[in-house]
């Protein structure tokens, strides 16, 4: 299924030879001490037996066997010339054999079932050993080698499926019930290849939104082209192609804005900031607008709150918040912004209010995401204001909430810590 | 005076389009959900429909494909410019044809007008009857019969289906079906003519040696069998 890899060539050698050596090296000291006889009793009892014949005759030889008996399974035995055995046990197939001229003069054979010092027996076991040892060590290094390389081969290809841009692929079910580094490794790529997905999900429904977007004040553009075609004293078009021009270019300059915010926090210029003194030019602001629709705005705030923030950020972040609260209150109704210190935690917690229709419990958390609208009226807004307002006040350490009042009416909560 | 249905969502975009047809000779009915798109839809009361893709909870597609169900009132489809699936999908459910968003309001209008051309052909005698084979039309009366049973065609799949029936046993250009079936020139890359045909061919089944009824002759165009 996976062609042998280079690792598990390498680690299959690296083991085999490693294993191989030290077999070997254990084989050699084994073989440097079969050296010395193998069977010293054997050996010394023929050559006792040929010195005790030569100088002592046949009575002390055969004593000697009475006494040392060779060691088990072996015989010896001393012949005279006529074949007829004078000492020791009978020797039928005698592997060594040897003439002795005893002390009396006659000559005799000595016998012994194996030749002593040539420890042929061994011979074969010495080999065999070898042979298995080889073959073991060759199969535990292989099975070493594949059970660490066989999941890189898994991972491998699974990566090579993520930078294809198949982000659906998945290498931890494949480690089957390991339990290592490896393992977890796979379990981070996996993890990896699922937020490459959401990412590029993420950019692509945004592309998708944004043409959108920009298609809207396009095709009402066309219309009212349309319209000042049809009856050139339809001058109230040109204002209405304004509009539109003004909304696209509001959109495209929120767009740039949030793609900055993507950024860093690292990247954003910071100075000293009482948020205060922001917070009253900016309902100062709004007030204007709101009086059209004949609401109010009201800052209840107490003491100062300075930290070093970014001024135009945190700017268009309160204002956007407060405009749509301007937008979507009732005419002739409050708007209240509250900024109250938290002097135990160093927080500052702002409450803009509205008495407004309020937002869907399901959707108010995805209201900070782009493009996300408070209402299904096409025409007002483009769905960045709070996308733009939640990433800045993020950017500063701090976090934005909405919640339905119980009385009605939007309450959105924004708290920035002193520092970040 | 005709009426035009209005489904879209930007209600600025339907008050200006409506002004537009106003004055171009449209009685102009204008809903912003889908919901509503269906209900005015199915009433009978309108000509034409003209639906956006784009719709807010219950889509476009969505309306369309309920319309169709029951009814063969002409649809002309708003679609975003470059999504191509939105498009086919759209003819596959037998939109009678689409604009692409944004065009010109002139555009919409000159769309419209094709459709309803094709559909109000005051100038044919309801008299007047096609037969080849087991296909029997009345073009005045945009009906049509197969195999002695009624045919449910959109207007848009009766005027290729005229078109080819006139022409039966001969091959029809691409190009004249675009011109006299749907009423515009043929552009490249195309593919509202096969899609309709396609689309017809699954209402008329099989032969039966198994081939289709309406042959394509590739670089040619298409051909309707006449037996």
């Amino acid at each position: 299924m996976i062609k042998p890899s280079r690792l598990f060539s390498k680690l299959f050698l690296a083991f085999w030879l490693a294993t191989s050596l030290t077999f070997f090296v254990g084989i050699g000291i084994s073989v440097l001490d079969g050296l010395s006889p193998s069977d010293p009793g054997l050996d010394a009892l023929v050559k006792a037996e040929e010195r005790l014949l030569q100088q002592f005759g046949i009575d002390s030889a055969r004593q000697l066997l009475l006494v040392l008996p060779p060691p088990h399974g072996e015989r010896v035995g001393v012949y005279d010339s006529g074949g007829a055995l004078l000492a020791g046990s009978p020797v039928v197939h005698p592997a060594f054999e040897r003439s002795v001229v005893s002390q009396d003069g006659s000559v005799l054979s000595l016998r012994s079932t194996r030749a002593p010092g040539k420890d042929g027996g061994n011979q074969p076991g010495l080999s065999i050993p070898l042979l298995v040892g080889a073959v073991m060590s060759a199969l535990f290094s292989a099975y070493m080698a594949y059970y660490l390389a066989w999941p890189l081969a898994y991972l491998k290809r699974a990566m090579r499926e993520v930078a294809q841009g198949r982000f659906n692929t998945r290498v931890k079910p494949m480690m089957g019930h390991r339990r290592d580094e490896i393992v977890d490794l796979a379990a981070d790529c996996d993890r990896m290849a699922n937020q490459l997905k959401l990412l590029v999900e993420a950019q692509q429904t945004l592309l998708h939104d944004i043409s959108h977007e920009l298609r809207s004040p396009l095709t009402r553009m066309q219309a009212a082209i349309g319209l000042l075609q049809q009856d050139p004293a339809r001058q109230e078009m040109v204002a209405r192609i304004e509009r539109e021009s003004v909304r696209m270019d509001t959109l495209i300059e929120g767009l740039l804005t949030l793609a900055r915010l993507q950024g860093l926090p690292e990247t954003i210029e910071r100075e000293p900031l009482e948020i205060i003194e922001l917070l009253a030019v900016i309902v100062e602001n709004a007030q204007f607008e709101a009086s059209i629709k004949g609401c109010q705005v009201q800052l209840q705030a107490c003491s100062s709150f300075t930290r070093r923030a970014n001024g135009e950020l945190l700017y268009r972040c309160f204002e956007n918040i407060v405009r749509n609260a301007v937008r979507f209150t009732r005419p002739g109704t409050t708007v209240v912004i509250a900024a109250e210190v938290d002097t135990l935690a160093s927080c500052l917690t702002v409450r803009i209010t509205d008495q407004g229709p309020g937002v869907e419990s399901q959707r108010l958390e995805s209201i900070f995401q782009p493009f996300e609208r408070g209402t299904s009226d096409a025409s007002t807004g483009f769905g960045l204001g709070l996308a733009i307002a939640y990433r800045a006040v993020e950017l500063h350490g701090g976090s934005v909430e909405a919640h339905n009042r119980p009385s009605g009416g939007l309450e959105v909560e924004i708290s920035l810590p002193s520092r970040d | 005076m005709i009426s035009v249905l209005l489904v879209d969502d930007d209600q600025e975009l339907t008050g200006m389009l409506g002004q537009y047809l106003e004055r171009e000779g449209f009685q102009v009915t204008a809903v912003s959900t889908g919901e509503d798109g269906e209900i005015q839809a199915l009433s009978g009361v309108h000509d034409i429909v003209v639906l956006d893709v784009m719709l807010p909870q219950l889509s476009g597609i969505e309306v369309l494909r309920r319309i169709r169900a029951v009814s063969q009132v002409p649809v002309l489809l708003l679609t975003a410019r470059g999504d191509n699936i939105d498009r086919i999908t759209g003819l596959e459910l037998g939109a009678d044809d689409y604009v692409p968003k944004p065009s010109s309001p002139g555009e919409l209008v000159a769309r419209l007008r094709a459709i309803l051309r094709r559909v109000h052909r005051a100038d044919l005698p309801a008299t007047e009857v096609i037969k080849t084979g087991q296909l029997v039309l009345w073009p005045g009366k945009r009906q049509a019969l197969w195999n002695d049973v009624r045919l449910e065609v959109t207007s848009t799949e009766f005027s290729l289906l005229e078109e080819l029936a006139r022409n039966a046993g001969q091959v029809v250009s691409r190009q004249d079906l675009s011109l006299n079936g749907l009423g515009c020139p043929l552009t490249r890359y195309d593919r509202r003519i096969d899609v309709h045909i396609s689309s017809i061919r699954q209402k008329l089944g099989p032969r039966l040696d198994n081939t289709a009824w309406i042959q394509s002759v590739r670089g040619l165009g298409y051909l309707l069998i006449a037996e």
